[in-house]
């Protein structure tokens, strides 16, 4: 008999709801994505038959050229690497959506890894989002550089992200920019801490656990 | 620092490499034909050269690929940048 062991996020304890730092309106708000389903995809980009496949169980195109997403259907893939890809679904098992690309894949040269449990996904959004994370990330997040749909794995405070620009705010939207953080779970309390220190001087909300 | 153009990601910054050395030094046919030499010339005998140097370099926060860059060791100027397994540009100075 095996037993589930529920999932638990790793910024438990720490994330604690409410308006910290300088007074005023808070210049941004800082949240975690939980409870979505990230699968590691790896295969031939040049080859139909494997494109074709993905397509097929998600939706969507897989982003060729580097450091762009694909998004829709509540579904994101990014580009991690030539022939890498991370495909994020919102509102899916994370066992469904592997085992549901590993037998759309079937004999395709291919690898499919669920890596749910090993990430964790910190949004940071509002107008000092990116200041924020340009203090310790040598990425250029200006929006001209770093427009809606971009990703970019690169280092924040010493650690290894990945880093989704969900929405520049282009078309108006609210709590634009909206940039989410990908990282190890092993890390993520330590960024937590960077992010939440950094953040002191713009003023910032934590939204609730969901 | 430098600006280091990845071949796939585009001009990153300095951290996000890690440096590997002199490019372009293949492995010997057969080792077991080598004189001890020959042998530690292969593994520990490398160029310290003043100038452009080819070397090779990898996106270790980025996407993790190795790839070639052509560096003068004087002025830090990158003169090329091409994937592994390609050949290294022509020497367009003097």
């Amino acid at each position: 008999m095996v037993e589930v062991l529920p999932r638990r996020s790793a910024l438990e304890g720490a994330l604690e709801a409410g308006t910290f730092g300088a007074g005023g309106t808070p210049g941004l708000t800082l949240s975690e994505r939980r409870r979505l389903a990230i699968v590691h995809v790896a295969g031939d980009a040049g080859d139909p038959a494997f494109t074709d496949a993905v397509r097929g169980r998600t939706g969507l195109d897989l982003p060729i050229e580097a450091n762009t997403t694909a998004a829709g259907n509540g579904r994101t893939i990014l580009w991690l690497a030539p022939n890498r890809w991370l495909v994020v679904c919102d509102g899916e098992e994370s066992a469904a959506l592997e085992t549901g690309l590993r037998d759309a894949l079937g004999s395709t040269f291919a690898a499919v890894n669920d890596v749910s449990q090993g990430r964790t996904v910190i949004r940071v959004a509002g107008a000092r989002a990116p200041d924020l994370l340009a203090k310790g990330c040598p990425l250029d997040l200006h929006a001209r550089a770093f427009p809606t749909g971009a990703c970019g794995q690169s280092s924040l405070a010493k650690i290894n992200v990945l880093v989704h620009s969900v929405d520049r705010g282009a078309d108006g939207g609210t709590d634009a920019p909206i940039l989410d953080v990908y990282v190890a779970r092993g890390f993520a309390l330590s960024l937590w801490e960077f992010l939440t220190d950094g953040a002191g001087e713009f003023g910032y909300t934590i939204s609730p656990m969901p | 620092m430098l600006l280091i153009p990845c071949p796939w990601c585009g001009e990153r910054d300095e951290d996000e490499f890690t440096y590997g050395g002199e490019a372009h030094i293949a492995r010997p046919a057969s080792p077991d034909a080598l004189t001890d030499a020959e042998w530690a010339d292969y593994l520990f005998m490398r160029k310290n050269t003043k100038g452009l140097f080819q070397e090779r370099w990898m996106h270790a926060h980025g996407c993790r690929r190795w790839f070639n860059m052509v560096r003068d060791t004087v002025t830090h100027e990158i003169t090329a940048v091409y994937r592994m397994g390609g050949k290294p540009p022509e020497r367009t100075d003097s």
